[in-house]
């Protein structure tokens, strides 16, 4: 099993007005509710920024997608001011070729 | 303290309800004579109550003059009406100014014989202005829907379609200056000549809107018919201005024709006045084409030289409009960032390419001008077999979404010791676990219900999956309908669908399930 390829992950590091939350390994159906999950952990964002680090996300399919823009969308919603944190080519060629960048720009 | 009367008062209860009420209340006798009239009645009608009683309703309300033409009217009538009756009308004022009524009589009958009627009305000016105004709503709605449905079909008029051609994947996108004007001043064309060649045409017309695209157009037409003359391209652009000069004096455009050879690569580009077009390798190393010349219209216009390229396996041509490196207002930066752009997104299906330089290019600028992108990508099979082609995949698994995973990396490793590109490899693998989430959605509980399946076939991959289910669940919007960014599911299809060549659905030759197919060619040496 290389890093591409390891279980998903999610961790959260709450620090002031800063959370940083860490994902890791592949997002699809199969570990989209453990995605949405660890996200709804991440609780009150008023105001804070979020800075989502996809860097070791090593796979993402269009459920894992869906499941990421709920996510962010509901830390949004929440006052939250979300930024995604070093998406990998995939992940970036996914969010272009679906439309999903013009409401989480990535780069 | 309010002073309270006996119900059994009936006289000074109607008297008071009749005082109070909104709405002018008369009472007329057979002919037609007003007996009684509210304060309503004689607010509406700007005449004090000693006036109106005794005098005729008709009279009063359409004036003596009127009433001498014995032309029908409601009000004249209403002591003949059996029954309650509604109409509109319009009732005089004293001062000769006339106001909308809604109008009920409804007949007094005493002791079976009719005596006379109760007339009531109400000034509908309000009603009346809301009817109008509504109406204007609804025909200047027709008229913005039509004029819509007109642009809409000039639009149409003016793109050519995507012609079907082997080896080669061709997109575009346009991104009108004015959203409500969706043409203007951009345009291309994209034409198979008579020999296999392809035709393709950028063309940026000084100018904006609808009279910009009736220029661009005639630059279009002009060019193709020297292209079907055989023209040689060096000559293009400096016939179509000696050709246009006459009639359209005040046009000037800059443009840039390309023509590409399919079975060979090669591609000649012949420019006036455009911006350099772009030539991307799959690795991402990005070539700028001038192709110099003065633009149509301008003194010696023409082309200076032709430039004569080959386009390798994956490499992606890149044609568009100024608009697209001046949004920032920085030619040569905006230029720099299309390269860097264009580098970056080498490998991504031609199909959506287009639309993400625009979208990328324009990302947060103030923009006036048309922006239009084009893209042509070279698709053959890669010439050499570094290593040898595996037998075919298949996995079978249940219908329970742990077995997504795992059918997915058993899909990698079969594809990873395929002489393929990563790109294919990447796209593939994401073809294959939205095929296996799809069949575990669709497909029975029982144990192994679902399959994944891959083989080769000539320069093709193919990808398959089968369960025992009805068929591929979520909207069929296809490929060109980009889903909503917000949307919580149904990008599987979509995105199958932008990185395949082909997708069936059909029916297990059992009927008792379906199979999902995608392939994609030119991904196997040959």
């Amino acid at each position: 099993v290389t890093d591409s390829t390891e279980s998903f992950g999610c961790e959260v590091h709450s620090e002031g007005a800063r959370v940083s939350v860490v994902l890791r390994g592949e997002i699809d159906a199969y570990s989209a509710d453990r995605l949405r999950s660890g996200i709804a952990s991440v609780g009150d964002v008023g105001g804070r920024h979020v800075v989502v680090d996809v860097s070791r996300v090593g796979f993402v399919d269009s459920s894992g997608l869906s499941a990421l823009v709920t996510s962010l969308g509901s830390l949004r919603d929440a006052g939250g001011v979300v930024s995604l944190s070093s998406p990998t080519r995939q992940l970036v060629k996914l969010f272009e070729i679906t439309g999903v960048s013009r409401l989480f720009p990535v780069e | 303290v309010p002073h309270r009367r006996k119900a059994t008062d009936v006289a000074s209860w109607s008297e008071l309800v009749l005082a109070a009420t909104q709405e002018g209340v008369c009472g007329v006798d057979v002919d037609g004579v007003i007996t009684f009239a509210n304060p309503a009645a004689a607010r509406l009608l700007e005449r004090p109550l000693e006036q109106l009683v005794g005098a005729g309703l008709h009279d009063v309300v359409h004036g003596a003059a009127a009433s001498e033409q014995g032309v029908p009217c409601p009000v004249a009538e209403c002591v003949r009406h059996e029954a309650t009756h509604r109409s509109e009308d319009m009732f005089l004022r004293p001062d000769g100014s006339s106001f909308p009524v809604d109008f009920t009589s409804t007949p007094i009958v005493d002791d079976g014989n009719r005596v006379g009627a109760v007339v009531t009305f109400r000034d509908a000016t309000e009603h009346h202005r809301a009817l109008e105004y509504y109406g204007q709503v609804v025909r200047l709605t027709a008229r913005e829907a039509a004029q819509r449905e007109v642009v809409h079909q000039l639009q149409e008029a003016v793109r050519p379609p995507i012609p079907v051609v082997a080896g080669v994947d061709l997109a575009v996108h346009y991104l009108p200056a004015d959203p409500s004007l969706p043409t203007g001043g951009d345009l291309y064309d994209w034409q198979v000549l008579p020999g296999g060649d392809l035709h393709l045409a950028v063309i940026d017309v000084l100018g904006k809107g609808v009279p910009a695209t009736k220029d661009a157009l005639t630059v279009v037409h002009a060019l193709r018919l020297l292209v079907l003359e055989g023209w040689p391209m060096d000559r293009l652009v400096g016939r179509a201005d000696e050709l246009l000069r006459a009639h359209n004096p005040d046009l000037v455009a800059t443009v840039v024709v390309a023509r590409y050879s399919p079975s060979t690569g090669r591609l000649l580009l012949a420019g006036a006045g455009h911006p350099p077009a772009l030539i991307v390798s799959p690795e991402g190393s990005v070539r700028e084409m001038s192709a110099p010349g003065v633009a149509l219209g301008w003194p010696e216009a023409g082309s200076f030289e032709v430039v004569d390229v080959t386009l390798d396996r994956g490499d992606t041509l890149i044609l568009y409009t100024d608009g697209l490196v001046e949004a920032r207002r920085d030619i040569v930066q905006g230029l720099s960032d299309l390269t860097e752009l264009a580098a970056r997104t080498a490998t991504y299906p031609v199909r959506h390419l287009p639309r993400i330089l625009v979208e990328r290019a324009l990302a947060g600028a103030d923009r006036s001008d048309d922006t239009l992108a084009l893209a042509l990508r070279r698709r053959v099979p890669p010439v050499e077999a570094g290593q040898k082609a595996l037998g075919p995949f298949e996995h079978r698994f249940s219908a329970l979404l742990a077995a997504i995973p795992v059918a997915r990396h058993l899909f990698g490793a079969w594809l990873r010791h395929q002489p393929i590109d990563e790109t294919d490899r990447e796209d593939m693998l994401v073809v294959a676990s939205e095929l296996c989430t799809n069949a575990v959605r669709a497909a029975s509980p029982a144990a192994r219900a679902c399959a994944l399946r891959a083989w080769r076939d000539g320069d093709a991959l193919v990808v398959e999956a089968e369960d025992d289910g009805p068929g591929f669940g979520g909207p069929a919007s296809g490929p060109d309908q980009l889903p909503e960014p917000m949307q919580t599911s149904g990008r599987g299809l979509f995105l199958v669908q932008s990185l395949v060549d082909e997708f069936t659905v059909a029916a297990r030759s059992d009927g008792g399930g379906a199979i999902v197919r995608c392939v994609k060619h030119e991904v196997f040496p040959r």
